[in-house]
């Protein structure tokens, strides 16, 4: 007997992002990311001044030819302060979501994959960090160690956590269940091949957007510690940190605020249409971009 | 009690399907035609024509894809979204199509009812089934207070459900798969409705409680004089339930008549194809598989089941095959219909082996499996011996353990009492802990081979790890090699490896399946029900490769399914497990002609066969 | 039916308590990692005494061993005793107490807007999903949702103080010398805040969950039984919407207390948020941690209400749990 097999039609293999860019949203998201990281990446080396040499000019000028956005209440060159100041606020939160995944992230996978009592009680410490809503939590560790670089990462790093492990826990339990592991599993691999074979490469799209939504909130966050003075400390240029500089001036001056807050809310605003175009793709509806992030 | 007294007189049964004069009770479904899409889209359903007539069930059969639910929802005019559908669905001489959104709703659930699949998904789980109830009947009947309540208990003392009383106050979840059917058919029955659609109610089901339900239905039918479309991909199951049946193929009917004329001699090559692929507990031997796939939609110049056909010839293409009559009330779109009495693939016993009288490959002793906090073993107590070459068949319904003892003796989960040893070597380790030899020896396939296969490898991928794991350093050239032959082995052609899984059909992948079992060398396979995912004309055909391949190379086959009927083709011995228990052992002809144990007769009994004495 | 239900509810409160006094634990820890002299340092300043600073420590009871601070202070702080300043010296309970009654109206405002115009908005888009409107409309609550609080606070600052005049500057002046009218009218902007801040995660959310519960077979199978729209939509799809949408409310309250600190900062609104921030950036332990812990007991109350309510519209979780 011969079969005679109907052919069916090879399905459409188009690259991830040729289909987030056929969506405008998706259009608009890559292109605001790609404009803000390149003003970040960029910026420095345009500064015209030392974004921290104070009494260039006359404190609180308006706008000119010299100072395109005027100087600050110091008297420093806001637009050199605005050029440098992406620098902390993509590295902390980037630095933050990168150890995020290599402590909790890999902790979560191995437990969720063992399961039994090392999973159970990996889960409990997770939720019972998720308790407290995450400005609260960074509130409360920048309170006993104070504002520095480090402690702002970790802090970060630490509300990051337990969504990161609630995202990584769900997909391992999905794959775990999902019968092509049992084979693996079944065919005697070592848990390491059937980790890195079998489910990495599923788990690896919803994973690698959840990467890029806990970098939009740690911008958000530590562009808010920094707005209430916890944050990025003074004399450094901070986008979030000039916005609260500006703040009590907002009257009188309000591009020295506009601006950096423009520029915040195009990173996230880029990076977040750009994850939902993606999430799009993987799942057919929006809306899992959304979320406070704790 | 319901009692009916039904006002209009019985059809005419001389007047059966196909005609053209609108009955005065029932449904009678003309020219139905559903298409999503434009009009250059080939229609899902083309021009069905059916009549459903009071107190009889028509059963409309087809595998899945073939448009058999899309027709029964849009015959009482359920949209699900952009389809468009045309022709006439008559109710009493009323058109339902013809009406306007509110009137059609006013007749659903009050004189025609629909039943869905899977009650535990058609039941709202946030409501007791009481309120589930008596919504329709408020709304319809305008029934309030005592009256409500006392129609209430009627209704589900109607359908059998123990203490009615307490039950109306119960969430669906509280309910086994069977009584949650049962309260959905209450439900649809509350009414008194003159026709009720069935859409596979009782698929997912036991084959012991498929059999209740089937019989609660004839006597509900008796009774109420009530007109029943009864949908099913089982062929069986309407062979016994249906007074007529129509079969349906690529969105057209390709033939309809009364059952049992049907049956005794079949007009179109489908239905005589399905009758024989359909396994038989009377005579365990199987049609070999229908080749290709069916067509999308309804192929409209020329016979959609020609590429397929044993007996097409030319003048089956290039013309839209009509609808002919034959004796009997039967009707049959095949040029061919004369040909089929002779001719054809006739049915043949799957290969077998004879079992040399050897010590026995698998030794299964006292195995049980006990899961922290579960009120009793899931497997207790069971031992068995297989040797080499031998196929055993684990028969049982859903939660009987049959599946949990595969996993332990594949070593995906370890047992809590008990002993199992393979050749020499005692099986207590997981898999991960095991030899690789003993890894390779014994092969797992799984049921679902949608899930089996990991969507983001190739099928080259996917059959090269057996290869790497467990034949050490081959060529890469003798790889291929391999991989090649094991594609034309299961019958694919070897382009496929270069295939994503998702790019294959369900009976396609689970070839690879079984072809990646194969490729490990095995001495020992195991099926875990591994053709209840598919379709009949694919299932004959996936067995048929088991049987063949473990011939040859003498593998020894544990076979577990709930399908009686596919086991004895298969099997040679046959254990029947209840509640994690062996109840039955005996060699597969013993166990179907003289079977020992009580429930080993009511599982027999209660699988539908197309013995129609 | 109420007994059966005890022992579920009083599991959940059991967890909460749990939790409760681990972030007592976890907090006051925190709050007292610094030596005693460092502390009093940071209060007095560099140029102080030793005589000074033992003085100080002795007098806010720094010397003994934070295990026994701890059960003094959480035992206090069970009656509704935080202790003294260690910055002002006046009982911190006084303006903690004040400030909290201020937060919570602010919190419950902007929740009840956030909550209520998501909802709306959310089930107006599972009607029209799929269409033009439908997407600029995720697309928008989309961008809204990827705003920094503090930045939906000035843009409605910038907006409605600075261009349009329509609130004062400052509203804490209200609160000293402004009649009750304008006292209400500081509340209208940070409560806006917050309601913004939420609306666009409730609405999304909303808007799943409606569409998937429209979308479910049982709602199929209503329409099927002839119910009307009405009594298909309200018994049968938004009754199990509810229910994912329940947690996010919760977790959106939770969020709404804690976004008191941003729009008390920038606002100058008196509440607690900004006595927060003010005592972390003095060093005022005592204040800190009193802080803290109310936002924890009124976090922990949101979440024994969702539960509750999770509990009560579920009927599955409720029988698994007894």
């Amino acid at each position: 007997m011969s079969l005679v097999l109907a052919e069916r039609p090879i399905a459409d293999r188009v690259p991830m992002w040729r289909l987030v860019l056929a969506a405008r949203d998706g259009r608009v998201g890559v292109a605001l990311t790609g404009a803000s990281l390149l003003l970040i990446l960029v910026g420095p080396m345009l500064a015209p001044f030392d974004p921290t040499a104070v009494n260039l000019a006359p404190s609180n000028q308006p706008p000119s030819m010299v100072h395109l956005l005027g100087t600050d209440h110091l008297g420093r060159d806001v637009f050199s302060r605005f050029l440098w100041g992406g620098q902390s606020i993509l590295m902390i939160p980037l630095m933050a979501v990168v150890l995020t995944y290599l402590t909790a992230g890999l902790l979560s996978l191995v437990a969720a994959y063992k399961g039994g009592w090392f999973d159970l009680v990996v889960s409990r410490f997770f939720e019972l960090l998720m308790s407290l809503p995450a400005l609260l939590k960074i509130l409360i560790l920048v309170a006993a160690f104070g504002p520095s670089t480090p402690v702002l990462v970790a802090a970060i790093a630490l509300t990051n956590a337990p969504g990161a492990s609630r995202v990584i826990r769900g997909a391992v339990l999905g794959e775990t269940q999902a019968d092509y592991v049992q084979a693996a599993q079944a065919r005697g691999e070592a848990a390491l091949s059937v980790v890195t074979r079998e489910i990495l490469p599923n788990i690896l799209g919803p994973v690698s957007v959840d990467f890029a939504l806990r970098i939009t909130w740690g911008i958000i966050a530590l562009s808010t510690l920094s707005f209430l003075g916890l944050g990025v400390q003074p004399p450094q240029a901070d986008w979030g940190l000039m916005i609260q500089e500006a703040r009590s001036s907002l009257q009188k001056a309000p591009l020295v605020a506009i601006v950096p807050a423009i520029a915040i809310a195009s990173l996230s605003i880029g990076l977040n249409l750009t994850a939902d175009a993606v999430v799009r793709q993987f799942t057919g509806r929006t809306g899992a971009a959304s979320g406070h992030g704790a | 009690m319901l009692d009916i007294v039904d006002p209009r007189p019985a059809a005419d049964p001389t007047d059966t399907a196909g005609s053209f004069d609108p009955p005065t009770a029932g449904l009678a479904i003309r020219g139905l035609t559903v298409r999503y899409g434009g009009p250059e889209r080939a229609p899902t359903v083309w021009s069905v024509d059916l009549t459903l007539e009071p107190g009889k069930i028509l059963g409309l059969a087809g595998e899945s894809g073939c448009g058999k639910s899309t027709t029964a929802k849009a015959a009482i005019g359920f949209r699900q979204g952009s389809e468009t559908v045309t022709g006439r669905s008559l109710l009493a001489g009323t058109d339902v199509l013809a009406l306007d959104p509110l009137a059609r709703r006013a007749l659903w659930g009050n004189r025609v009812s629909y039943v869905s699949q899977s009650a535990s998904l058609a039941l709202n789980p946030a409501m007791t089934v009481g309120r589930q109830l008596a919504q329709p009947l408020r709304r319809h009947r305008g029934l309030s207070g005592a009256a409500l309540k006392r129609r209430m208990l009627e209704l589900f003392t109607l359908v059998d459900i123990p203490d009615p009383a307490v039950a109306l106050k119960k969430y669906p979840f509280q309910f086994s798969g069977g009584q949650q059917q049962r309260v959905a058919l209450a439900i649809a029955l509350c009414c008194e409705p003159e026709v009720l659609i069935l859409d596979e109610p009782t698929t997912g089901l036991d084959v012991t409680t498929q059999a209740r339900i089937s019989a609660l239905l004839r006597s509900i039918v008796d009774r109420t004089r009530i007109a029943v479309l009864y949908v099913s991909h089982n062929l069986a199951l309407l062979a016994n339930l249906a007074d007529s049946l129509a079969v349906m193929y690529a969105g057209q009917i390709v033939e309809q008549g009364p059952t049992p004329v049907v049956l005794a001699r079949p007009r179109h090559p489908y239905t005589k194809i399905l009758l024989g692929l359909s396994p038989r507990l009377e005579d365990p031997r199987l049609v070999p598989g229908i080749p290709g796939l069916p067509p999308a939609g309804a192929v409209l110049d020329d016979c959609s089941f020609a590429p397929r056909c044993p007996y097409a010839e030319a003048a089956c293409c290039g013309a839209a095959v009509p609808a002919r009559r034959f004796p009997g009330g039967v009707e049959a779109r095949c040029h061919r219909a004369e040909a089929l009495a002779g001719g054809g693939p006739s049915p043949v016993a799957l290969s077998r082996v004879a079992i040399p009288d050897a010590d026995p490959l698998l030794i299964v002793d006292q195995v049980e499996l006990h899961y922290r906090g579960a009120p009793r073993p899931s497997v207790d107590k069971v031992s068995f011996k297989l040797k080499t070459g031998e196929r055993i068949g684990i028969v049982g319904e859903s939660g009987s353990g049959k599946s949990s003892v595969l996993k332990m003796i594949s070593g995906l989960v370890a047992p809590t009492a008990g002993y199992m040893r393979f050749g020499d070597t005692r099986l207590d380790a997981l898999a991960v802990d095991r030899p690789r030899w003993l890894c390779r020896d014994i092969q797992l396939v799984f049921q679902n081979p949608d899930a089996s296969l990991n969507p983001r490898h190739t099928i080259r991928q996917i059959l090269m790890r057996p290869l790497v794991l467990f034949h050490g350093k081959l060529p890469a050239s003798e790889r291929e090699r391999r991989v090649r032959e094991s594609l034309e082995r299961v019958r694919l052609p070897a382009a496929f490896a270069d295939r994503m899984p998702q790019e294959l059909s369900g009976g396609q992948r689970q070839r690879v399946a079984i072809a990646r079992a194969f490729l490990a060398s095995p001495k020992l396979l195991l099926c875990d029900e591994v053709t209840s995912a598919l379709d009949v004309s694919v299932q004959a055909a996936v067995l048929e490769t088991i049987a063949e391949i473990s011939a040859d190379a003498g593998v020894a086959v544990v076979f577990v399914s709930h399908d009686l009927a596919v086991v004895r083709t298969i099997a040679d011995r046959i254990l029947v497990m209840r509640n994690g228990q062996v109840v039955e052992a005996q060699d597969a002809d013993g166990l179907f002609t003289n079977p020992q144990e009580p429930y080993t007769r009511d599982l027999i009994a209660a699988v539908p066969t197309f013995d129609l004495a | 039916m109420s007994l059966r239900l005890l022992k579920p509810i009083a599991t959940r409160l059991g967890a909460n308590v749990v939790t409760l006094i681990v972030i007592s634990m976890v907090t006051f820890g925190l709050m007292n990692l610094k030596a005693p002299e460092d502390v009093a340092r940071s209060v007095l300043g560099r140029e102080v005494s030793a005589a000074q600073i033992a003085d100080f420590v002795a007098k806010n009871g720094l010397d003994a061993p934070v295990a026994v601070r701890y059960v003094d202070w959480i035992s206090r702080f069970a009656i509704g005793d935080f202790g003294h300043s260690i910055v002002t010296g006046r009982p911190v309970s006084n303006d903690v107490l004040t400030r909290l009654n201020r937060s919570l109206t602010l919190a419950a405002l902007g929740s009840l807007f956030g909550v209520a115009a998501g909802i709306v908005i959310g089930v107006q888009l599972a009607l029209r999903a799929g269409s033009k409107a439908d997407f600029r409309v995720v697309t928008g609550l989309l961008v809204i949702a990827s705003m920094p609080e503090f930045l939906i606070g000035i843009a409605l600052y910038l907006v409605f103080v600075v261009w349009l005049g329509w609130f004062p500057t400052q509203a804490g002046m209200a609160f000293s010398f402004g009649d009750a009218w304008a006292r209400a009218m500081t509340f209208v902007l940070p409560a806006a805040t917050i309601g913004l801040l939420l609306m666009p995660h409730i609405a999304r959310v909303a808007r799943a969950s409606a569409i998937e519960a429209f979308a479910s077979p049982y709602v199929d199978a209503a329409r099927l039984r002839g119910l009307s729209e009405r009594q298909v939509s309200w018994d049968h799809a938004f009754r199990n919407a509810a229910l994912p949408l329940m947690s996010v409310i919760g977790v959106n309250l939770v969020y709404a207390v804690s976004g008191v600190v941003v729009v008390d900062f920038l606002f100058g609104f008196p509440g607690l948020g900004a006595l927060l921030v003010a005592s972390i950036g003095s060093g005022d332990v005592f204040t800190t941690q009193a802080i803290v812990m109310m936002f924890a007991v009124v976090i922990v109350v949101i979440n024994i209400a969702v539960d509750l309510a999770m509990l009560w519209l579920n009927p599955k979780a409720r029988f698994r749990a007894a």
